[in-house]
């Protein structure tokens, strides 16, 4: 078991999971992306660690011993400890999903899930989206007016539709964070189900002629079997 | 004590308790025939008898002994009977021959027990008997034996007794033989369920009688047999289609792995068989996620997710969606909307998921060049949310195995997707009650969504 360095500016995650192969699965590929992580196996023990130690996210098994995982998050919720919660879960019943959420976790995961899903997950929960209060986001030579939801690259103006000004919006929130297919469904389109159609690849690919330069690369990468990273400097 | 269970099933109980219910109910009724004659016969008698007595007295006094025996001596059958006594008591004339004590001279007709003289005898007589006194401080009794009226008490009685016991015997016996009856047809029920119990669902109750109780629930019973049967049939389908969908992928990823474990030559070959391997697991997860999505959708009782939902912007929606798969695949996708603005009662979400199923299949399945419509037809029945492509569609006799969960047309196995999307369809309509259409077009087929607009709020 890992124990918390605080001191440095490693986020520090808790994983409760009591199936130790997944625990250890996403224990070590987690520290291979350089957080640390601890791991306990019972939904008191995850209580009393997210109470005693400063904790940065906490990966939640929504079916835990002794307390499950929802009970957890109202227990944390209750003592007005806001951190970030995923929960994995196998159940798949959309009213768990949203009752998970309500109990105040912020994302929800069925498994099985990637291990890079997770990881965007994660980052996405501790890297919070730039929530400016200024009305334009900027990358590079990419602006994007929110008042009159206008698209400039070098101050020219590029025609986009509503939905694409959605998607670039979402990108430019997230610079250099991987953004999954799924993510991109759930928070752009808002859709739970999976297309079986290559939908998402088709608008992203559809969105880049319109924001690249026709020489140049493209300023969403594909991140092979992930999803895409949007480059701040392109 | 425990009763024979024999005993138990025939509900003999019953048989008893149903003639005695038959014989309270004839008692109450010969008591009333009883309590109603005698009364008439007693008031007829009374009446006669205060006529006499007043007719009596109102003769002069020298006359009255005279009549008095000249009245006992007519009467034959000693059935009326008259005396005078003096004003002591002392006998005069006619029978009886004493007053009986305690008699009220008030000219009203009372019940009362005489000694009367038969054959030189003293025998007491119940009678109905008036008292009065005469003018003259003399006493007259007239009186009538009371014979006859225990004469219709006693037929009354006989007849009860006669017809009573029979009927009572054949009460029990009725009901004996209907719990024979009925015992028998649901013994013969009982094998029958436990037959089916047993596995074997192809087998149905009796019916004897269709018009009886019994035969409607045989009926009923069948009936929810032969849906069973049927759910049996389709679950065990679904199984099956379940084993081999799973079964497919994930033998492809042992046989990969297998492989890869044993000839891979290098770290790049083995890294993309291990790839080719996740692939299958995923399509594994995406197979059971869908399935349980669908029971999860089927077992949904709850329409709390309903509300008035407007039929354009779904498909203007959809055409947003599907529009840039459309054009990178070549196919023109047109939207045809009408000027009505059609609500239905429908939970949005899930409209819009089973929508688009349908516009993913079309685009999937439409070859480069072709063409997909989506539009709305306004029916008296409700609206219809139509999908109208150039592609061969499905065959009319296909369509109906199309809805069941995995079937698939044997010439789209090569298209990728795990042939649950139109199931889920249907367990979306299914819970709105909403019917999926389908027809066949000069140059294509359409699909369509008829939103019901009276199914079951």
């Amino acid at each position: 078991m890992a124990v918390a360095d605080a001191g440095r500016n490693v986020p520090m995650i808790l994983l409760a999971e009591d199936d130790l192969q997944i625990a250890q699965d996403i224990a070590t590929d987690l520290a291979g992306r350089g957080y640390t992580v601890t791991t306990v196996n019972s939904g008191a023990e995850a209580l009393r660690r997210a109470t005693e130690y400063p904790v940065q996210l906490l990966i939640l098994d929504r079916m835990l011993p002794e307390m499950d995982g929802i009970t957890v998050i109202e227990r944390l919720r209750t003592a007005g400890i806001s951190v970030p919660v995923l929960v994995i879960s196998a159940l798949n019943a959309v009213d768990d999903r949203i009752r998970g959420l309500k109990a105040g976790g912020d994302d929800y995961l069925t498994k099985p899930f990637a291990l890079s899903e997770l990881a965007a997950r994660v980052e996405a929960l501790l890297r919070r989206p730039v929530e400016t209060r200024q009305t334009r986001l900027r990358a590079g030579k990419l602006e994007l007016d929110l008042i009159d939801h206008q698209a400039r690259r070098d101050g020219v103006a590029i025609d986009l539709l509503p939905r694409e000004l959605k998607l670039l919006e979402y990108f430019m929130r997230r610079p250099g964070q991987v953004v999954t297919r799924a993510m991109l469904l759930e928070e752009v389109w808002h859709y739970r189900f999976v297309p079986q159609t290559n939908l998402v690849d088709v608008h992203i690919g559809r969105l880049r002629r319109k924001i690249d330069r026709p020489d140049g690369e493209s300023i969403i990468e594909s991140v092979r079997g992930v999803g895409f990273i949007f480059h701040e400097t392109a | 004590m425990k009763r024979p269970r024999f005993l138990g099933t025939l509900n003999i109980g019953g048989a008893f308790v149903g003639a005695l219910i038959f014989a309270m109910s004839t008692l109450l009724l010969f008591g009333f025939i009883l309590w109603q004659t005698a009364g008439y016969e007693t008031g007829r008698t009374d009446v006669f008898l205060r006529h006499e007595a007043e007719a009596i007295a109102r003769e002069s006094a020298a006359q009255i002994v005279p009549d008095v025996n000249a009245r006992f001596a007519n009467d034959l059958h000693r059935k009326s009977f008259a005396a005078v006594f003096t004003a002591g008591g002392q006998p005069l004339a006619g029978d009886p021959g004493a007053l009986p004590a305690g008699l009220m001279l008030d000219g009203q007709a009372h019940a009362a027990i005489v000694a009367r003289n038969a054959g030189g005898r003293s025998v007491p007589e119940p009678v109905r008997l008036v008292g009065r006194q005469l003018p003259d401080g003399r006493i007259l009794l007239v009186g009538r034996s009371a014979d006859e009226l225990s004469q219709l008490h006693r037929v009354i009685w006989r007849a009860l007794a006669l017809g009573l016991v029979p009927g009572v015997i054949l009460a029990i016996t009725a009901g004996i033989l209907s719990s024979l009856r009925a015992f028998a047809d649901v013994q013969v029920m009982k094998i029958a369920l436990e037959r089916i119990m047993r596995g074997q669902l192809t087998a149905r109750l009796p019916v004897r009688n269709a018009a009886d109780t019994l035969g409607g629930l045989a009926i009923s019973v069948n009936r929810m047999l032969d849906e069973i049967e049927h759910l049996v049939g389709e679950i065990r389908a679904a199984g099956d289609g379940i084993a081999h969908d799973l079964r497919t992928p994930l033998g492809r990823a042992r046989a990969r792995l297998e492989n890869g474990r044993a000839h891979a030559t290098s770290q790049t070959e083995l890294d993309n068989i291990v790839d080719a391997a996740i692939a299958d697991l995923d399509q594994c997860a995406t197979i059971v996620t869908a399935l349980l999505r669908i029971s999860e959708i089927d077992s949904t009782q709850r329409r709390a997710g309903f509300g008035d939902v407007a039929l354009a912007p779904i498909l203007v929606e959809l055409a947003d969606l599907y529009q840039p798969v459309a054009e990178l695949r070549n196919i023109t996708l047109t939207l045809d909307l009408p000027a009505t603005n059609h609500l239905v009662r429908a939970d949005r979400d899930l409209l819009f998921e089973a929508m688009a199923n349908l516009v993913d299949n079309a685009v999937k399945f439409v070859r480069a060049g072709g063409k997909v419509r989506l539009s709305i037809e306004g029916r008296a029945n409700g609206p219809v949310m139509w999908i109208t492509d150039s592609g061969e569609g499905i065959p009319e006799a296909e369509r109906a195995a199309v809805l069941q969960r995995f079937h698939r047309a044997d010439r789209t196995r090569a298209v990728p997707g795990c042939g649950l999307g139109l199931s889920l369809v249907a367990a979306i309509l299914r819970l709105h009650g909403f019917e999926l259409l389908m027809q066949s077009e000069a140059h294509g087929f359409s699909v369509g969504v008829l939103c019901l607009a009276d199914s079951r709020k």
